[in-house]
């Protein structure tokens, strides 16, 4: 059987451990994602998914034990080289979509692109592409901030796959969205599945982990997975 | 549109030709400067007054380095300074003057040093 | 599906950064060009002032070797007063003296023109013949002047121009309130512009001319100038003309050198204090700059940081910003101040070094610049400013991405 693009080992992580407000948002996670599949991390609110998907997306380290991805234990690699393995092959759209709301889409979709040096003809290139594939050509060179809830999300996705990536990550990605742009959302996601991308949602909104493309349901309460 | 860094280079490549010209203005006017200075020379062999002629406002300003430390309060002690010429200045150095009282036989010209 | 790499050259990679500093420069644009302003206005005053007294003290000392050995003059009461012929006497008896010249000179003031001209007396025959001619512009006065030799003068440019307004530029009134006619004198000459930062406001005239014009009596001089062939024994012949007259006061060509070099000691002057305001206001940026970042400036960061940023980028992006800035103030506040300087003669600023006197010399200083000068600005504005913005940008990187973004 191939590698999964995703293991995950006992990962537990503890907040101000020792101390007397000692947190652990997630205890001894264990799971495995395989290429190509769409899973959903699903659970209440203060489960400790986000935490265990920004362990994933080396957002944050865990405190004992490791995270594979791609064949590399993301887990114990020093900043520098964690950074590198995420710039290189994890897109992760925030649950705050985290965009700089002042630059133009354009500018925010080829951030993560600037410290790799590849030259701005290819940059543009790449996000022009991408902006023709979710719809945004005509929104080019607005300000992010002029922009509707749903076309921020869309910039959001562009800019955590500009990289080339093959593993999407994506924190409550329809928190801030109705239900037509729910529906709009999974219709790309979908489309996404179906060229081979591996996709990771943490999500407690029915209508994404009922939905039809989704491989597997991952559910997760205090900290722990239940199933 | 051209990149932000390239614009940054043509900034500092017109700052660079501005500090060229200001170089080469240097030099040039520092080239001119030697029959000055022989002009200035001689003027001060001939006539031998100290100090530049910027300052006409007061005696003490004119010819400041021949005046002493009570020079400045020439009409009282508390006369006002001629501002601003006279502010810019600092006082005539006299740390060097000979104590006149002094008893005892001269010093020999090596011990001064 | 592609797989990208470090692909990008080094060279690519410090490009896409500074292409990123300068983009977030500008959108920052009010603040930035405030502090850009700021920067250029500090840097140009302090290049200003170095340039101003730099030339002028070089000025200064351009003719210092032709300086009196030694000045001596008379003072009685705290003041300086005429000098007579016997110390002349006594003092040439002095060994290793050479010679000792007596000087008439003393100011003249005018209060028509409110301007106060510098008289000296001397044998006038000695610029009229020999190398000394090329320093001043014969008129054509000389016959007027040849008729009553003792009252011909040669007058500096300064002087020249005042006396045009009041139409004698040819031949001027000296009166004096105790006087009962007014004496005029031929004016034969000017001294040529090259020289006006020494001679504008000079009035050189016949020694018998200038002893009318100063009162003085047969026997009295102003001071006197003693000449030293051997500049190792001009401290020792000072001090023995002391202590054999304690009512004489003595200048040595030293004492006036050390005098020149802390005469434009801009440190204790005016405009120290005047620049005061714009120092605070430096610090207050630069202060600013150090104790943080404002909320939109930490998200970003974070953002930055969460979607791949090591956190040297991150702190090349701040160094940049810094770094171009001051490199832009400072390269662009020396050339203006050098052009300020240098080819607009520092208007605005001479009237604080020339004072309030009514002749003033026009002010084609000589370029003078210190590579020193050059290098320590750049030390004291460009380093730390650079540096030190890099410090919040740092204390913001090294914090955990989440935490910044949950917070702001």
């Amino acid at each position: 059987m191939e590698d999964p693009i995703l293991k995950t080992v006992n990962v537990t992580k503890i907040y101000n451990q020792g101390k007397q407000n000692e947190v652990v948002p997630v205890r001894n996670a264990s799971l495995t994602v395989e290429e190509g599949t769409a899973v959903v991390l699903q659970g209440p609110s203060g489960s400790g998914k986000t935490t265990l998907l920004s362990m994933i997306g080396c957002q944050i380290k865990p405190t004992y034990g490791e995270i594979v991805v791609k064949g590399k234990q993301v887990s114990k690699l020093p900043e520098k080289f964690a950074n590198l393995h995420k710039r290189e092959h994890i897109g992760f759209v925030f649950q705050q979509f985290h965009l700089i709301s002042d630059l133009s889409v354009l500018d925010n979709i080829i951030l993560p692109l600037l410290p790799s040096g590849i030259p701005p003809g290819e940059r543009k290139c790449r996000a022009e592409e991408l902006l023709e594939e979710f719809e945004l050509m005509p929104r080019k060179q607005f300000k992010v901030k002029d922009l509707s809830g749903g076309e921020q999300q869309r910039v959001a996705i562009c800019r955590s796959l500009i990289n080339g990536c093959s593993l999407l990550l994506a924190d409550e990605p329809t928190a801030h969205l109705d239900g037509q742009l729910t529906i709009e959302f999974l219709k790309y996601m979908t489309h996404l599945k179906e060229k081979g991308y591996t996709i990771l949602i943490a999500s407690h909104d029915p209508a994404v982990f009922k939905n039809g493309m989704v491989d597997r349901i991952i559910e997760m309460n205090s900290g722990e997975i239940v199933s | 549109m051209m990149r932000y860094s390239s614009k940054l280079g043509i900034a500092l490549l017109i700052l660079m030709l501005l500090a060229l010209v200001a170089v080469v203005d240097y030099h040039r006017q520092r080239a001119e400067y030697a029959d000055i200075i022989w002009m200035r020379q001689a003027l001060q062999k001939a006539v031998g007054l100290t100090d530049l002629s910027i300052t006409t406002a007061a005696r003490y300003l004119r010819h400041y380095s021949l005046g002493d430390l009570t020079t400045p309060f020439q009409d009282y002690p508390a006369s006002l300074d001629h501002f601003p010429a006279g502010f810019v200045y600092t006082p005539p150095d006299v740390s060097d003057v000979p104590k006149p009282i002094k008893f005892g036989p001269l010093p020999t010209p090596n011990e001064g040093k | 599906m592609e797989t990208p790499t470090q692909s990008g050259s080094w060279l690519e990679r410090q490009r896409s950064i500074i292409d990123y500093s300068l983009q977030s420069m500008f959108r920052r644009r009010t603040k930035n060009s405030l502090i850009l302003v700021m920067y250029v206005l500090l840097i140009f005053v302090v290049s200003s002032v170095f340039f101003i007294t730099g030339s002028l003290t070089v000025e200064l000392f351009s003719t210092v070797d032709e300086l009196p050995d030694i000045t001596v003059q008379k003072l009685i009461g705290g003041r300086q007063v005429v000098i007579q012929e016997s110390y002349f006497q006594a003092i040439r008896e002095i060994p290793g003296v050479e010679a000792v010249e007596p000087r008439i000179w003393g100011y003249f003031y005018l209060e028509e023109l409110q301007a106060n001209f510098t008289i000296f007396g001397m044998d006038l025959t000695m610029l009229e013949e020999g190398e000394y001619q090329r320093i001043v512009d014969w008129g054509p006065a000389l016959k007027k002047g040849e008729e009553r030799p003792e009252f011909r003068m040669i007058i500096g440019e300064g002087v020249s121009r005042l006396l045009k307004a009041i139409q004698m530029e040819d031949s001027f009134l000296f009166f004096q309130p105790n006087w009962d006619t007014a004496i005029p004198f031929g004016i034969i000459g000017t001294f040529k512009s090259e020289t006006q930062l020494q001679s504008n406001d000079l009035m050189v005239m016949q020694t018998e001319g200038a002893r009318r014009v100063l009162e003085l009596k047969e026997g009295e001089y102003t001071d006197l100038v003693v000449h030293v062939p051997n500049p190792e024994e001009t401290k020792m012949i000072a001090l023995k003309i002391r202590r054999y007259y304690p009512e004489l006061r003595t200048v040595t060509r030293a004492q006036i050198e050390s005098t020149y070099t802390s005469a434009f000691n801009w440190k204790a002057g005016f405009v120290l204090s005047s620049m005061l305001v714009v120092i605070f206001a430096f610090l207050v940026l630069i202060w600013d700059k150090a104790s943080g970042l404002s909320p939109a400036e930490k998200k970003e960061i974070g953002i930055l940081k969460a979607i791949g940023w090591d956190t040297e980028m991150i702190l090349s992006v701040k160094f940049w910003e810094s770094f171009i800035i001051s490199l832009l103030a400072s390269i662009f506040g020396v050339i203006l101040s050098y052009f300020y300087i240098y080819w607009l003669h520092a208007p605005g600023l001479k009237e604080i070094f020339i004072g309030w006197s009514t002749i003033f010399p026009s002010f084609d200083l000589v370029p003078h610049i210190d590579l020193k000068f050059l290098l320590l600005i750049v030390t004291v504005t460009v380093i730390p400013y650079s540096t030190i913005a890099i410090f919040p940008a740092w204390k913001a990187a090294i914090t955990d991405t989440d935490f910044i973004l949950r917070n702001n």
